[in-house]
């Protein structure tokens, strides 16, 4: 993670009013965007789809990209509109699975996974992913993104950045989430109870 | 407790997220302190079961190219831009709320019910895909008014669809939403939709319509248990004055075709003007008998923390039966009433930037109209409406 943005082509032609770093910043982090929002979405369009709007949204707030020299190129500017960008994209995910959720449901467990099939892999891993997935939705948005992006390889300063945390705080705030996630998801799937109930630490905020 | 470590911090040791210093003391504690190191173990194994699940979820295909994906998103800018209205607090907000309160079947209907629901299921109108549609699926609209909010009454509304959420079940769908379907021009759409088809006569030279289409409308039939929507009003605090009597407040709503148009407007400022069209006979709600939707109002006002007064008059004021009323955020966008179409209609604009978006609506003879152009100087858009034939 973390990538930095390379002097890429400024292939932009000369009518369009978007700024030429706005590209580069978008090629710079469109890849990690997109496997962000696939974790969650959980389908290629659908992970397209909330790159897309994430990109959008950082296009329309030019605040965020512009106001220093040297946009792509400066690692502090850059890791700024990094942890922007992976909080709104994971921001857009969850919002997309939490909508996306009750009446779609069912629907998703016989088809909705299956558009996404690669042929080697198994039904039981599609159920499983699902039901990560699932259990995902059902947790408070920061926990989630706290999830995402850690395992999206953060290191615990990028994610208090990205986050808007204390760095002191990502230690508890990720062992909560864990614990939370742990019990939903042993709730949904008992075949997958890891050893150990869940502890009474966690919950809370 | 106090000679133990916090799991935080041992959280973090297992990362290997801790300075030297603070390492080397855990690992010394570690040596002497079983709970400790049982609370370590405990969350070793919980991380790695979590980092297992989470890894399943990662993309093994081949990941889109960026510069494919960067011409993508230059074509899709307009369109992505229209259906948030480029207003992105309000999008984001009407969006959060609309999910919160209700399933997105629930979305045309609850305005019918009580006042103070139709401010927040409004929010969920103009962002979400098809926007304009949503946005006139609602009772039989004849005029349109705006209540500006500030910030902290967002915030309220917010919260109000947050205790709501799931709290009302779901509607029978007795008709369901059509797909879009595409025509060839205005004749083939009239033929589709059932009713004549307007376009406008005056548009910038060298603008071309893109795309030309039909959406039939949901029937749907609502039930609200009254006792459901009454614990929602009063665990926020507000009045359930104006809700019927009856266990169950029972209404229809059946939404026509709409005729939507997508022009790619000329303009020498911007590439990307887009001027959007829609057209759709006003929807019939069928309202419950009982209901008091001036009282619902007043409550909806006074629960914005509107004082007593102007809550009342505010209620008073508008006819409910045929206005859709549109809470927009004062730091996002702009209205004021203009002529159009031989009516008066409102305009909306982006508080910031109108040439960025601005759309006008208007009712005439029945017909709701809905024209939003975004990269375009207003008179375009404005001449645009006017010149429907």
């Amino acid at each position: 993670m973390g990538s930095i943005a390379l002097p890429l082509a400024k292939t932009i032609s000369p009518e369009h009013t978007v700024p030429v770093d706005f590209d580069a910043l978008f090629l710079a982090h469109y890849q990690s965007v997109f496997r962000l929002a696939y974790r969650l979405a959980g389908t290629r369009e659908a992970a397209e789809d909330l790159a897309q709007e994430t990109f959008l949204r950082l296009h329309r707030t030019p605040g965020i990209w512009q106001d220093q020299e040297g946009v792509g190129s400066d690692p502090v500017n850059d890791r700024r509109v990094a942890a922007w960008l992976y909080r709104v994209a994971t921001n857009l995910a969850y919002n997309y699975v939490r909508g996306r959720g009750r009446q779609k449901r069912r629907e998703d467990a016989s088809t909705g996974a299956m558009s996404e099939v690669d042929p080697a892999d198994m039904a039981e891993r599609m159920e499983t992913r699902l039901a990560v997935r699932q259990a995902l939705a059902t947790l408070p948005e920061r926990q989630v993104q706290l999830l995402l992006l850690r395992h999206a390889g953060l290191s615990y300063r990028e994610l208090a950045e990205a986050l808007d945390v204390a760095p002191g705080s990502v230690g508890t705030l990720l062992a909560r989430a864990e614990a939370a996630f742990e019990k939903v998801y042993n709730r949904s799937n008992p075949g997958n109870m890891h050893d150990g109930p869940a502890r009474r630490d966690g919950e809370g905020a | 407790m106090n000679e133990h470590y916090d799991m935080g911090l041992l959280r973090a040791c297992l990362d290997g997220e801790l300075l030297p210093a603070e390492m080397a003391q855990v690992t010394a504690h570690l040596e002497v302190c079983a709970h400790c190191r049982e609370t370590l173990a405990q969350l070793r194994g919980r991380a790695h079961m979590v980092s297992a699940a989470m890894g399943g979820l990662e993309f093994r295909g081949s990941v889109p190219q960026p510069q494919q994906a960067l011409a993508r998103f230059r074509e899709e800018i307009p369109t992505r831009e229209r259906h948030s209205f480029r207003w992105d607090d309000l999008q984001r907000r009407i969006h959060m709320t609309g999910r919160n309160l209700f399933s997105p079947r629930w979305r045309p209907l609850t305005a019918a019910v009580s006042a103070l629901l139709i401010v927040a299921i409004l929010f969920t109108i103009a962002p979400v895909r098809e926007a304009a549609a949503d946005f006139l699926s609602l009772f039989r609209i004849r005029k349109f008014a705006v209540i500006p909010l500030d910030q902290a009454q967002m915030d309220r509304l917010e919260s109000l669809a947050q205790q709501a959420e799931g709290a009302f079940g779901e509607p029978q769908i007795v008709r369901e939403e059509g797909p879009t379907q595409v025509v060839a021009g205005a004749s083939e759409a009239a033929a589709l939709a059932g009713y004549p088809v307007r376009t406008p006569g005056r548009l910038p030279e060298g603008t071309r319509l893109e795309k030309i289409a039909v959406r039939s409308g949901p029937a749907m039939h609502f039930e609200f248990d009254r006792q459901a929507v009454a614990t929602v009003l009063q665990a926020a605090g507000a009045s359930t004055d104006g809700l019927p009597q009856a266990d169950s407040i029972a209404f229809d709503v059946d939404v026509a075709n709409a005729v939507l148009q997508q022009y790619q407007v000329a303009h020498p400022q911007s590439s990307f003007s887009r001027l959007e069209f829609m057209q759709v006979p006003s929807p019939q709600v069928d309202l419950p008998a009982g209901i008091d939707p001036i009282a619902l109002a007043k409550t909806g006002f006074l629960f914005l923390g509107m004082p007593a007064e102007d809550a009342e008059r505010m209620a008073n004021s508008i006819d409910w039966t045929s206005t859709l009323v549109i809470p927009l955020p004062a730091d996002a966008g702009k209205a004021r009433e203009v002529s159009v179409d031989g009516v008066t209609g409102l305009l909306v604009e982006d508080a910031r930037n109108p040439f960025r978006s601005s759309a006008v609506l208007w009712e005439r003879d029945g017909v709701l109209y809905f024209m939003s152009g975004s990269n375009m100087d207003q008179r375009v858009l404005l001449d645009a409406a006017d010149s429907l034939q």
